[in-house]
């Protein structure tokens, strides 16, 4: 919407008064939303450092507000922007309400916000929520809560320990957010390289939809052309972000990560795909290619759990965008499980050990939780292994009859001693 | 949404999160056009916006240079917010190359020097300023133009 001012000076005057009183109004309630939340019993402290962080940027945005009697034009985008930001946050302090609910599973909390500041740097805070969506999410870059991980897991599943894999994938967008520019550098110089080609060789479909192009010269130099191409670069960016995102679950927790990701997604979800992800059996694959280069085993005829969701039905534009993105996804799947591998690799995230997940899972035979644990990542790959076992508590019937609820808490006590003895060392 | 991004190390300093909720493309833009706006009334109050809204010029326009198939690496979404502001806020005719854009891109940055130069020496061209507010506006209206749309107030 455009302002307004073109009735008489007065009139904009009290219009533009009345939308900052209106706008600083909104703020002042969530404030007050904030300060009662503030109240809240927090088991860990990086929920309430998100809240303060949260109020400091409103109160701000209050200042700026207050101190106009300014353009019009100026004041009323400014109300617009402020206006943006609530439906941006208000979720989000949701979000850390939710966080604080004993659904959660805090016994994960402490050994995943290690292996966030080991990726991410030591002073990196985590909001661990149950959200009441079925797929596991971050939010991407709060501006906000820059150095925040904030990770939710669907309710009904956020006290599953044989899941916490899948925050690897979560943690992978703090690392794309943060390794960004360098990352899409690389998605740009490989699309760059091979659009030209691809296009040339559907150039009657291609100028069909856009006819002022003339010859395949001007996609590096016409400003519309190039329009198109900056709209694939970024289709393609979110596709390869959900990949690097995968192989970073994966690197950190291999062939857990396998296993939570098809306990997850199989075979497919019946609906049709969103075009900011890869074709699941794409993304299947391109995991599969991932695990073999990362030197993890593949589950027995992993890639047959899954199949392709639907294509959407997209207007022509759109589909020509998304067939030259998957297209171009391939080019560029080499370099993101490169780069993924390496940047875990420069960590000192622990790697998952054969022989400790056998230990452990030698300790889960007797249901008891095993001692002296190396890492999260070997007791959630013997977790999956226990899990897996046909034989496991055969001869211990009581307990065979609730095999998946007695796993799941035999795990959560093995991550809450472990975590116990991660303290009483000195966190090392 | 294009921002400034948090370089490694970067998030744990204070100094990197100096505007909060508002490091985006459509935030500092809209701040800068009331920086100028500032200037226009003449009770300049700094000029932080503007500074950051140059860096982020900078930075994902002219800085990006070339593929080697001779593409502009630019930052898409804060090219197409360019390209549109420009045509919105007409200070410049119909822009039909990508090199036009980045000359043009240019040409802002050295005016947002200028004005902050200007300020400081005490003396503004009051049209150029309102220039510069409405393009800043217009930038700050067309930055959010990938961003998926938030739903309507559903009353």
């Amino acid at each position: 919407m455009r302002s307004s001012c073109e009735n008489s000076e007065e009139e904009c005057h009290k219009r533009t008064q009345l939308l900052v009183k209106y706008a600083c109004a909104r703020i002042e309630s969530v404030l007050d939303s904030i300060r009662q939340l503030k109240a809240s019993e927090f088991p860990y402290k990086d929920s309430n450092d998100a809240l303060c962080r949260i109020e400091k940027s409103f109160q701000d945005t209050i200042q700026h507000l207050s101190a106009t009697d300014s353009d019009p034009d100026y004041i009323n985008q400014l109300c617009a922007i402020s206006l943006r930001h609530l439906f941006i946050y208000i979720p989000i302090l949701g979000f850390i309400l939710r966080s604080t609910n004993v659904r959660n599973a805090f016994e994960i909390f402490g050994p995943l916000r290690k292996i966030a500041r080991k990726a991410l740097g030591p002073k990196v805070k985590l909001l661990l929520s149950s959200e009441w969506t079925y797929s596991p999410m971050i939010y991407h870059e709060i501006l906000a809560l820059l150095g925040f991980v904030l990770i939710g897991l669907p309710a009904s599943e956020s006290s599953n320990p044989l899941l916490v894999p899948l925050c690897g994938h979560e943690l992978g967008h703090a690392v794309w957010a943060r390794k960004k520019i360098e990352l899409e550098n690389i998605i740009k110089s490989r699309f760059y390289e091979n659009v030209r080609e691809h296009i040339t060789e559907n150039w009657q479909h291609y100028t069909e939809l856009f006819p002022s192009v003339d010859k395949p010269e001007q996609l590096s130099t016409n400003i519309f052309a190039s329009t198109t191409l900056w709209q694939t670069v970024l289709l393609l960016s979110k596709q390869a972000e959900e990949c690097f995102c995968d192989f970073i679950g994966l690197k950190i927790y291999g062939t857990a990560f396998l296993h939570a990701f098809a306990y997850l997604c199989s075979p497919c979800l019946s609906s049709p795909r969103a075009i900011t992800y890869p074709k699941l059996m794409k993304r299947v694959y391109y995991l599969v290619k991932a695990a073999k280069k990362y030197q993890f085993e593949v589950p027995k005829s992993y890639e047959n759990m899954f199949e392709n969701r639907p294509e959407p039905q997209l207007a022509s534009m759109d589909k020509l965008r998304l067939s030259i993105s998957d297209y171009m996804l391939d080019k560029i799947t080499d370099d993101m499980i490169a780069k993924a591998g390496d940047i875990i690799s420069e960590t000192n995230i622990p790697r998952p050990s054969n022989e400790e997940r056998k230990r452990i899972c030698k300790r889960f035979e007797l249901v008891v939780p095993a001692s002296q644990c190396k890492s999260l990542t070997d007791i959630l790959n013997s977790a999956w292994q226990a899990y897996h076992d046909p034989d496991l508590w055969k001869k211990i019937p009581d307990v065979l009859e609730r095999k998946n609820q007695i796993l799941k808490d035999l795990v959560l006590k093995n991550i809450e001693i472990f975590e116990f003895e991660q303290i009483l060392n000195g966190g090392k | 949404m294009s921002t400034l991004r948090a370089k490694e190390g970067e998030t744990d300093s204070v100094e990197f999160l100096p505007w909060g909720l508002e490091d985006d493309l459509a935030t500092v833009s809209c701040y800068a056009a009331g920086e100028v706006d500032n200037l226009i009334h003449k009770r300049p109050n700094g000029f932080g916006a503007i500074k950051r809204l140059r860096h982020m010029i900078q930075d994902s326009l002219i800085d990006c240079g070339t593929s080697a198939s001779g593409h502009f690496m630019v930052d898409p979404t804060t090219a197409v917010a360019m390209n549109r502001a420009l045509a919105i806020s007409r200070s410049v005719d119909d822009l039909d190359t990508v090199e036009k854009l980045i000359e043009e891109s240019k040409q802002i940055t050295k005016l947002l020097d200028r004005v902050t130069k200007k300020a400081e020496e005490g003396e503004q061209n009051k049209q150029e300023l309102e220039k510069l507010r409405s393009l800043c506006l217009a930038l700050s209206r067309s930055a959010l133009a990938f961003e998926e749309p938030i739903d309507e107030v559903k009353l």
